[in-house]
């Protein structure tokens, strides 16, 4: 089974993701070859997430349009729910070698309200909707987490 | 201004209540306020979606009656007027 060992930071278990338009997007909209736009970001791994959430101004250079809405609740939120647009993104996580990475085609990413990373060394969350499909080892001693897959 | 996603998200409340009674479960497919197609995954409407429509806007939700939360424990501070 691939694997992604990775040592956590102070902000906790944090991954490398690049960030593209799903697979499916590509296939619609690039010619076969060229390249698609890629961005890269810092993503907080977190048990505690339902689904994946995204720093929205950051997408902004992939010049994509959301493809749902979604209600979002969290602790400061209460039992206030906040609609907010959802995105198609492909995923490829990893800690220094992208080539032995674990790649989503094909992932709903929530976007965040806005100010929502300020001051935090991430711009997103990786939640369950993709942790749900691989194996997360947390090693709270030795200060490191592994993802298989 | 009414964005895309305000519109067709709107578009999808306005005609739940029929789309309840022929489609629930499966996934609609609008485009600029008007149900084009049902999908029996996100997946193949997302698709659908991207081959017919390209780089335009589209919009698609599974039809159910409750809507589900997504959960995260990100602070996210409710919007306030």
């Amino acid at each position: 089974m691939p694997d992604l060992t990775v040592q956590c930071s102070p902000d906790g278990p944090l991954v490398h993701v690049d960030i593209s338009p799903s697979t499916h997007y590509q296939l619609a909209n690039f010619p076969k070859g060229s390249p698609a736009p890629v961005i890269q970001a810092l993503f907080l791994v977190d048990t505690g997430a339902s689904h994946c959430m995204i720093d929205e101004p950051i997408l902004a250079p992939l010049k994509l349009t959301p493809r749902s809405g979604a209600f979002v609740r969290s602790a400061a939120t209460g039992k206030q729910q906040l609609k907010r647009p959802r995105y198609d993104l492909s995923l490829l996580l990893y800690d220094q070698n992208p080539a032995r990475g674990w790649f989503h085609g094909s992932v709903s990413v929530t976007a965040a309200e806005p100010n929502s990373f300020d001051g935090a060394l991430y711009r997103g969350i990786i939640g369950r909707n993709v942790l749900d499909l691989g194996v997360l080892f947390y090693d709270g001693p030795n200060k490191q987490f592994r993802l298989t897959w | 201004m009414t964005t895309a996603l305000e519109r067709d998200a709107e578009a999808y409340i306005n005609a739940l209540p029929d789309l309840l009674n022929k489609h629930r479960g499966e996934f609609v497919l609008i485009r600029a306020g008007d149900v084009v197609q049902f999908f029996a995954s996100y997946e193949d409407a997302l698709k659908a979606g991207y081959q017919r429509f390209k780089r335009e806007p589209f919009f698609v939700k599974e039809v159910a009656p409750v809507e589900r939360v997504a959960n995260v424990t990100l602070d996210l501070e409710p919007c306030r007027t």
